[in-house]
């Protein structure tokens, strides 16, 4: 069965008079899919994201929803998508259930407001004011509250930025549940191990381009060199010398004292030589943890920087 | 239809529940009020009056009894000296000071003869000059007439004061359609730019952008939440005003209502306006202030515009309070129709069409760098 497209944006470009928020990106998303936009802060990513949602109107380009064009049909689609902001609040002195309530009267049909506070667990708080509410409820909520209308895309704009893990955990368990209830679900986020673990495919997005798209195995296997060994060694020992051993790209001294990264060829014959270097130094290896590389990686191998810098 | 009604249902929650917002908004003004109205301007007249009765006589109390009842005075009755009553005047205790001496019993005495007048003393303060001519001319008179009654001469001329039913306006009264004024005021440019503006600035306006809501009725839902809690705001006012300080409409109500709502509509483009300029909740709070103060002061909510300097009359009355507290004031102290206030009303809708483009002009639901 051929995928369904459900969003699709054409060479989308985006200025704020010299700034070039985005720069000519394209891409498509299908149906049932958690569509990842990954990227360092001011990638871009947010103002994409609501162009195609038609909150903001694009430079140049085009992007349709449901095979419509945003911009004149900003309605009909909105009855049909929902849209969690990357901050906002809630009205003060409404409880949750009255919120959910006013939000419903805005479609022509909505789900029932008690059902989706269970699903996220506030049933118990249908009662209170979202000023009470803790960080990962607050953001539970928010997410919950793009669910009104039953949207058959959901569009989350950095859904766990700020939270502690457990709450983070908490969150990809809800994203999970909408896909399985059939959800196209498109978020953003600059968090990588959260689009490794969410996405099925993740467009990496860097200075308003995107730099690359596909699944998160496929562009972690698009690397060269997709291993990594971490060894904590007793003694120091030039990297230069390891680093040309056969079957090692790279090696990096870590932040904390005797511990090493060192990257890998996909044959592993660098692991081998360079326990072989530190036999011959007399150098003991403390501890060695093999790693797969990950979407950070990606990331480097595309953009040259780090994610989180 | 029905999502305006579920939105003002809301507005109108958020508001009652909002204890702090709804302080301010409506007892604020009625502590003006009450405050105007415990210091009574009228009570008691405006000079305070001590009189020393020396004779006690049955003339002698005659008199005191008539300056009693001379309704600018606040008569004290003292039996103190008369060099007492001149320290009370001289340290500013009372504003005058009579003394009936003791002699005025000759005057009903046939057996004494009198060969020079007897004087009454007035102690004064001199530089009380506005007060002077009143106290001075009444007293001036008084003995007059008493020189006459005394000395049973026949009344040739006398003054007719034919009394006119003038309505004494309380000062309450003015204060409280001022009162009427500058809350309608308040509430629209500094309350409603605030709310507004928060919601910007919180995404609330920008959330309701992701629905296919209708801004026009968000729009529509709020401000008939504004209208609602405007009428009772002057319910509240014009009743406080009513039962506890007994200030009257002389007018007819509906009009007084009718007047106030034409302001608050004015006053809610204008918080739309302030809101759409200011950049954050907090820059709202500022220029909303920095208007609606000295439109307050000038525009007469405690004083009449009269008393200030020509030029400055000739600039508030283009201020949109000026013809709203004079329409009012028309209409509640001076018992005028609509007739009267057409001149106002004129004012007042230009306001409200220049408001109400200025509104659409700058009012911008997201914070969009565009």
């Amino acid at each position: 069965m051929a995928k369904q497209g459900v969003i699709k944006v054409e060479n989308l470009s985006k200025r704020f008079g010299e700034l070039v928020a985005v720069d000519s990106i394209s891409f498509e998303i299908y149906e049932r899919e958690i569509f990842g936009i990954l990227g360092p802060n001011g990638a871009g990513k947010t103002t994409a994201l609501e162009i195609i949602e038609g909150l903001q109107k694009p430079t140049s380009g085009k992007t349709f929803v449901f095979g419509k064009e945003t911009h004149n049909n900003g309605r009909a689609i909105k009855e049909k998508i929902g849209i969690q902001l990357q901050s906002t609040s809630f009205f003060d002195f409404l409880n949750l259930k009255e919120i959910l309530e006013v939000y419903g009267s805005f479609y022509p049909s909505h789900q029932d407001p008690m059902q989706l506070l269970e699903m996220v667990g506030l049933k118990e708080k249908a009662k209170t004011v979202v000023k009470k509410l803790s960080g990962g409820q607050k953001q539970r909520f928010a997410v919950v509250s793009t669910l009104i209308n039953n949207p058959q895309v959901v569009f989350l704009d950095e859904p766990t930025t700020g939270l502690d893990p457990q709450a983070r955990r908490n969150l990809w368990e809800i994203i999970e549940t909408m896909r399985q209830s059939g959800k196209t679900v498109i978020l953003t986020t600059h968090y990588m191990d959260e689009a490794q673990i969410l996405c099925d495919r993740v467009a990496i997005m860097d200075e308003g381009k995107i730099v690359a798209l596909d699944t998160p195995e496929r562009l972690i296997r698009s690397l060269k060199y997709p291993y990594r060994a971490l060894v904590k060694t007793n003694g120091r020992f030039p990297l230069s010398e390891v680093s040309e051993l056969k079957g090692v790209v790279e090696v990096r001294e870590r932040a904390e004292e005797g511990r090493y990264e060192i990257r890998l060829e996909d044959n592993l014959e660098g692991l081998s030589e360079s326990r072989k270097y530190f036999a011959k130094k007399n150098i003991k290896i403390k501890d060695l943890k093999l790693e797969t590389a990950d979407l950070e990686d990606v990331f480097i191998h595309f953009t040259g920087k780090r994610l989180r810098d | 239809m029905k999502v305006i009604f579920k939105l003002l249902i809301a507005n109108v929650k958020m508001t009652v529940r909002n204890k702090q917002a709804l302080f301010w908004s409506m007892l604020f003004p009625l502590l003006f009020i009450a405050v105007f109205g415990l210091f009574n301007m009228e009570k008691g007249g405006f000079a305070k009056v001590e009189v020393l009765d020396e004779a006690k006589t049955q003339l002698s109390e005659t008199l005191t009894q008539a300056i009693k009842n001379i309704p600018a005075f606040n008569v004290e009755i003292k039996t103190s000296t008369p060099d007492e009553i001149y320290q009370d005047v001289k340290s500013g205790q009372v504003e005058y000071g009579i003394i009936i001496p003791k002699e005025i019993e000759n005057l009903t005495n046939p057996q004494s003869k009198i060969d020079q007048p007897i004087s009454l003393t007035l102690y004064y303060d001199a530089k009380n000059v506005q007060n002077n001519s009143v106290v001075l001319g009444t007293l001036q008179q008084f003995v007059t007439q008493a020189n006459l009654n005394l000395s049973q001469a026949p009344t040739l001329l006398m003054l007719n004061a034919a009394p006119v039913e003038a309505k004494k306006i309380k000062y309450i009264e003015f204060i409280a359609t001022g009162m009427l004024g500058m809350s309608v005021m308040q509430y629209g440019i500094i309350g409603i730019s605030i709310a507004l503006s928060r919601q910007r600035e919180d995404n609330i306006l920008k959330k309701l952008l992701t629905t296919p809501l209708l801004l026009r009725d968000y729009i529509v839902a709020f401000i008939l939440n504004y209208l609602i809690l405007s009428v009772v705001q002057i319910t509240i006012l014009l009743s406080a005003s009513h039962f506890l300080f007994n200030a009257q409409i002389y007018g007819n109500l509906f009009l007084v209502y009718g007047v106030a709502i034409f302001g608050t509509l004015i006053f809610l483009c204008l918080g739309f306006v302030v809101a759409g300029i200011a950049k954050t909740s907090q820059a709202a709070a500022g220029l909303a202030q920095l208007i609606a103060t000295p439109m307050m002061f000038l525009s007469g909510v405690f004083f009449s515009t009269s008393l200030l300097p020509n030029v400055a009359q000739k600039i508030v009355q283009f201020l949109p309070l000026t013809p709203l507290l004079e329409a009012l004031r028309k209409v509640s102290l001076d018992g005028q129709g609509i007739a009267a206030i057409k001149t106002q009303l004129v004012y007042l809708f230009i306001w409200l069409v220049v408001a109400f483009l200025l509104a659409l002009a700058t009012f911008r639901f997201t914070e969009n760098k565009e």
